[in-house]
């Protein structure tokens, strides 16, 4: 197990170099250089500032020098300078990176402490009144989209219920309390879609693990039926189901923008958006960089996950 | 068929350890209703193995799994008939007292023991689990007679087998770990439903004379289901050969072997390759098999039956006891010894 796990993380390496390749090329793609993209269409600036700026960045050296010298200081951390704040690009990355660690555990946590129970209850009383209601919502999770969710959300909850604080983001070393309250429900509605499918999976899972032979093998041991749930259905229904929630987070990554944005949470994902319209170049790609890594990482964990539970997996 | 009479026996008989009789388990799909048991009627004596043979799909399987109460329902469902072990009816236990029989007073072999085990369990888990929940054994204990039990089984270094998974074994290991399983708390009686048919044939026979020397010990009574006809020679004392959810002949395996009465078994026998032969499985004999949701009216063997007459046609043919011990299901069972 610890061989597979070095493995892994070795086979992280090429993925990560590639990642920043893409990342890096970025710059390389646009007409002009970062320099002449930062200044847009307004008025050349002064000259001589500008062939500082190249030098600081780099540019002036060749590309494969400058993929160095940006990778090492990635490497250490330092994704370069934001253009218009003029503090470190990770320094603003971190700043802000609470808030979706939160969002990502309140999604998550939905799903697997809702989403796992409820899609092995339904499949073990298959076809009976409480399977039908999670049938009728599971379908309405994820057909419903997660924006239409959101804006609904906002306006009915702040706006005419004020059950809801009005979208004021509250840190959670001010008020833990008020800022879980703000933060339950962007979680959710950013885990809907993922918990509807996740229900659907676990139900289809056990369903399928329970017509297996050794089931019947543990009922003929004269196992009790919460045994034969919890100790051999259960581990062997959840191989798929990891495999498919493991996915989902990066569907989840994908949706914190927009939760961000409807909710008036102050994210990584309205960092970058911010960003792009002030075409804070440094900060754009920087997170980018931080969001693929990340993405990259959790992908590890969940293989790891998943060898646990499947003694079968060759290392 | 022999739960029909003798009642007198009944009290009598103190090596009787199961009688089945009138039992029907039938499955209720979408394409009708499939009368896989259709009114089955067996004994088995202690210490005894008792052969239970018949075409693929004829009702085996349903039969093995309805003694234990384990048919999936649905679309399963057993409507009628009693199946008395040591004096009480199964049928009519609650879930806990037949939770209480399944693995320790009567225990199941299953055919494919790939299948049969959970791939994600370690095998001494597996078998500890019958020890820890029958003889509330703690942990350590449950390994420790997991090991031993193992060791019985003629597995080699126990004490390492015991931390693998089903699929780091061979198919033999496999299947003397379910052996090992289902000997665990020295049961009165096993079922073993084609115990060796997903094996090679070298490590058929070793699987075959460990299951009849363990028996032998613990005077473990056997219902052996096979096609094999020469499994059926080699471990049993008497066999019921089943056909479309019935017993049609019911008798010694010397008797089965060079008298037999129902054409089917004729049949059966016909379609064995002669002696000296390596194979001797059946795989077919004369006719379609029997759709078990659309039967003939009387005798279900009447379409392939090379001695129907009219009235095989009308009449449904009851149980005939030719002597002591040997009953048939036909109007007109053969008679005279076999060359
Ligand atoms: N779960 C089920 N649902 C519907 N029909 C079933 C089910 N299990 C068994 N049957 C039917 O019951 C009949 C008897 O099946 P069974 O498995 O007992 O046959 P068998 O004699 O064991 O055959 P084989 O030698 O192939 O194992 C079959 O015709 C099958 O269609
Ligand atoms: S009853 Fe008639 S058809 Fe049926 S097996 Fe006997 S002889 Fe054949
Ligand atoms: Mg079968």
């Amino acid at each position: 197990m610890l061989r597979y796990i070095c493995i892994r993380i070795l086979s992280m390496i090429p993925i990560l170099l590639g990642v920043s390749i893409l990342v890096f090329a970025t710059f390389h793609l646009v007409p002009g250089d970062v320099v002449d993209i930062m200044m847009g269409d307004e008025v050349a600036g002064d000259p001589k500032v500008l062939m500082e700026l190249r030098k600081e960045l780099n540019l002036d050296k060749p590309v494969y020098l400058q993929y160095l010298y940006w990778l090492w200081d990635a490497v250490r951390g330092d994704l370069g300078k934001s253009f218009t704040s003029g503090k470190p690009v990770m320094e603003e990355i971190l700043h802000r990176l609470p808030v979706n660690v939160e969002l990502m555990i309140i999604a998550i946590a939905f799903v697997i402490l809702i989403g796992i129970p409820m899609g092995m209850l339904s499949a073990y009383k298959q076809f009976s009144f409480l399977d039908g209601i999670v049938r009728v919502a599971t379908i309405m999770g994820y057909s419903i989209p997660n924006f239409w969710l959101a804006t609904i959300v906002v306006l009915l909850g702040s706006l005419y219920f004020r059950w809801l604080p009005v979208l004021q983001y509250v840190p959670f070393s001010e008020n833990p309390l008020e800022n879980i309250k703000c933060m339950v429900i962007p979680g959710f509605v950013l885990g809907l879609t993922t918990l509807s499918y996740i229900v659907r999976m676990t139900r289809s899972s056990v369903l399928d693990t329970l017509r297996q032979d050794y089931v019947r093998t543990a009922r003929a041991k004269g196992m009790t039926e919460k045994l034969v749930l919890f100790v051999h259905v259960l581990k062997n229904s959840l191989i798929p189901v990891i495999t498919v929630l493991g996915i989902q987070i990066g569907v989840l990554i994908g949706g914190l923008v927009l939760t961000e944005e409807v909710f008036v949470l102050p994210g990584v994902g309205r960092l970058i958006l911010l960003a792009i319209e002030q075409r804070d170049f440094m900060i754009v790609t920087g997170s980018i960089l931080f969001i693929a890594s990340v993405f990259v990482v959790i992908n590890l964990i969940v293989d790891i996950v998943y060898a646990f539970l499947d003694p079968r997996i060759t290392y | 068929m022999a739960g029909a009479k003798r009642p007198m026996e009944r009290r009598e008989d103190d090596r009787l350890i199961l009688r089945v009789s009138g039992l029907k388990t039938y499955f209720f799909t979408t394409e009708g209703v499939t009368k896989a048991v259709d009114g089955l009627d067996f004994e088995v004596r202690k210490g005894e193995v008792l052969g239970l043979v018949g075409e693929s799909g004829c009702g085996k399987s349903v039969t093995a799994l309805s003694i234990l109460r384990l048919v999936a329902s649905p679309p399963g469902r057993i409507l009628e008939g009693r199946i008395e072990f040591m004096g009480k009816d199964l049928l009519r236990l609650s879930d806990r007292e037949i939770r209480k029989i399944r693995g320790s007073k009567i225990s199941m072999i299953f055919q494919d023991p790939l299948t049969s085990l959970n791939p994600v369990l370690r095998i001494g888990y597996q078998l500890s689990e019958v020890f820890r929940y029958h003889k509330g054994m703690d942990r350590m204990k449950s390994l420790r007679e997991s090991i031993r039990m193992l060791k019985t089984t003629e597995i080699p270094s126990p004490e390492e087998r015991v931390k693998n998974y089903p699929h780091e074994m061979s198919g033999g290991m496999r299947q003397r770990a379910m052996i090992a399983m289902a000997f665990a708390c020295e049961p009165s009686l096993l079922i073993a439903d084609e115990p060796t048919t997903a094996l090679d044939v070298t490590v058929q026979a070793q699987v075959l004379k460990l299951m009849k020397e363990i028996c032998r010990e613990q005077e473990t009574a056997i219902l052996l289901i096979t096609h094999d006809m020469g499994v059926i020679a080699n471990m049993c004392q008497r066999v019921a050969v089943m056909y479309a959810g019935r017993v049609v002949e019911y008798t010694n395996v010397f008797t089965l072997f060079s008298e037999p009465a129902h054409p089917y078994t004729e049949a059966l026998l016909k379609s064995l390759p002669r002696l000296g032969a390596k194979r001797t499985r059946l795989d077919s004999i004369e006719g379609q098999p029997p759709q078990l949701h659309r039967l003939p009216p009387a005798c279900p063997f009447e379409p392939r039956c090379e001695y129907s007459a009219a009235r095989c046609k009308e009449e449904a043919p009851g149980v005939t006891c030719l002597r002591e011990g040997h009953e048939v299901r036909c109007h007109y069972p053969i008679n005279g010894k076999k060359e």
